[in-house]
């Protein structure tokens, strides 16, 4: 289990996560859900120690470090790969340092996005980067894969190909917590959704749950960021009805 | 893979990287060499005068051997900035070219290999160049003490020579 306590991060006097607690069990699709500068980019580097913070982010009971880290892989919409390398270069790569790297899974995943193995990753359109990093991250043989915004970019059909590969490929002991502002399009298949708010968890619930209330994923993050819809009326009133006259 | 493709950030080129850091190194050297020969024949020619037409030796001490080999110590100095532009830009590749590599190399189990490949070719440079320096500095001397007539030569000629090369 991913267990992440009482996690706090400071970017200067700005409080960017303000004692987060979450717990990542084995075999869950999470999904985690909140507005541009709510925290889930900096939640994630603080879990892969990239951002020095407070509190604890341990990984069955140990501390994420050197040991375990590659337990833990990262699929990032600033993309990761090396620029010059070739994705054959990068498979050799992550086979060389990554003991778990499975290699059929890579091939098989590059031949569904229609990757090419040869020349520099830094010449892949940006949808075929962004594949090129969930391609890597679902390969690296972690147990606990970490999506930030992974599609940003793609076309929605790009995207939708994706999630059936991830539906169909995730093993059960695979853990995958995605970041994503794509509320009604993953709301069919994660487990679970995480929602995080000026850097405070403010919302945690099972999709079974949310079924069994007859909630959708959209209703059920309206109110727990208190969305108030009369915003949008009063500021068209305030503007005078300026759209209405034309 | 090849061995040496450790030694660069992946993906780099190791033997444009090689070559850059050896032309360089060369041009210390040749700079070195240049100086030395420039500072020689000088030397040489400041031990005769001419009187009446006619070329004299003159009754002087040959020029000593340490600053002959000033104008290659500055070069070397100026190569000396090469590891550091070397380190400079293995960094800067792992946030080029549309990605942040860096969040890789940060996650590998071997955590050493993030310094090894970006500082150890620049690290290299140096003994290279010291050794380079060395080596030539006693090519050098040896033809200061050697081409040089033993007349006009101090006492201590090759202890100067030894001195400048260690």
């Amino acid at each position: 289990m991913l267990e992440i306590k009482n996690l706090s991060k400071y970017y200067g006097r700005k409080l960017a996560l303000d004692g987060v607690n979450l717990a990542l069990p084995r075999g869950e699709l999470v999904g985690l859900f909140g507005e541009n500068g709510a925290g889930k980019t900096t939640l994630m580097k603080c879990v892969l120690g990239f951002l020095r913070h407070t509190g604890s982010v341990t990984l069955d009971g140990e501390p994420v470090g050197r040991r375990n880290i590659e337990r833990i892989a990262f699929a990032t919409s600033e993309h990761s790969f090396f620029p010059d390398l070739s994705p054959a270069g990068h498979a050799e790569f992550y086979a060389a340092h990554f003991p778990r790297f499975n290699r059929r899974r890579f091939d098989v995943l590059m031949d569904f996005f229609e990757l090419p193995r040869r020349g520099a990753a830094r010449k892949l359109s940006t949808g075929q980067k962004n594949q090129f990093e969930v391609v890597l991250a679902l390969s690296q043989g972690a147990e606990y894969i970490l999506m930030d915004e992974p599609f940003a970019g793609n076309d929605i059909f790009n995207r939708e190909d994706f999630y059936k590969v991830l539906l169909g490929i995730l093993g059960e002991d695979e853990t995958v917590l995605l970041s994503t502002h794509l509320l009604e399009e993953v709301g069919g298949f994660i487990g679970r959704a995480v929602l995080i708010h000026k850097g405070r968890i403010c919302g945690d619930v099972s999709m079974a749950e949310l079924d069994e209330r007859g909630e959708s994923l959209v209703d059920y993050v309206k109110s727990a960021w208190n969305y108030r819809a009369e915003r949008i009326e009063r500021a068209i009133d305030e503007l005078g009805g300026e759209g209405a006259q034309r | 893979m090849d061995r040496t493709d450790a030694l660069v950030p992946p993906g780099m080129d190791r033997r444009e990287k090689l070559l850059q850091c050896a032309m360089l190194l060369a041009l210390a050297a040749m700079v070195q060499l240049l100086g030395f020969a420039t500072s020689y024949f000088a030397a040489r020619e400041a031990m005769y005068v001419r009187a009446y037409g006619e070329l004299v030796e003159r009754e002087a001490v040959f020029a000593a051997f340490a600053p002959m080999m000033r104008a290659g110590d500055y070069a070397y100095l100026c190569y000396a900035a090469v590891p550091v532009w070397l380190l400079c830009r293995n960094v800067a590749y792992l946030y080029s070219g549309g990605s942040r590599a860096i969040y890789t190399m940060r996650r590998l189990p071997k955590r050493s290999e993030l310094i090894v490949r970006c500082a150890a070719l620049p690290a290299l440079c140096l003994p290279a160049a010291a050794a380079a320096r060395c080596a030539l500095t006693l090519c050098c001397g040896l033809v200061y003490a050697l081409a040089t007539p033993d007349r006009w030569l101090a006492a201590d000629a090759w202890a100067q020579v030894f001195k400048a090369a260690f």
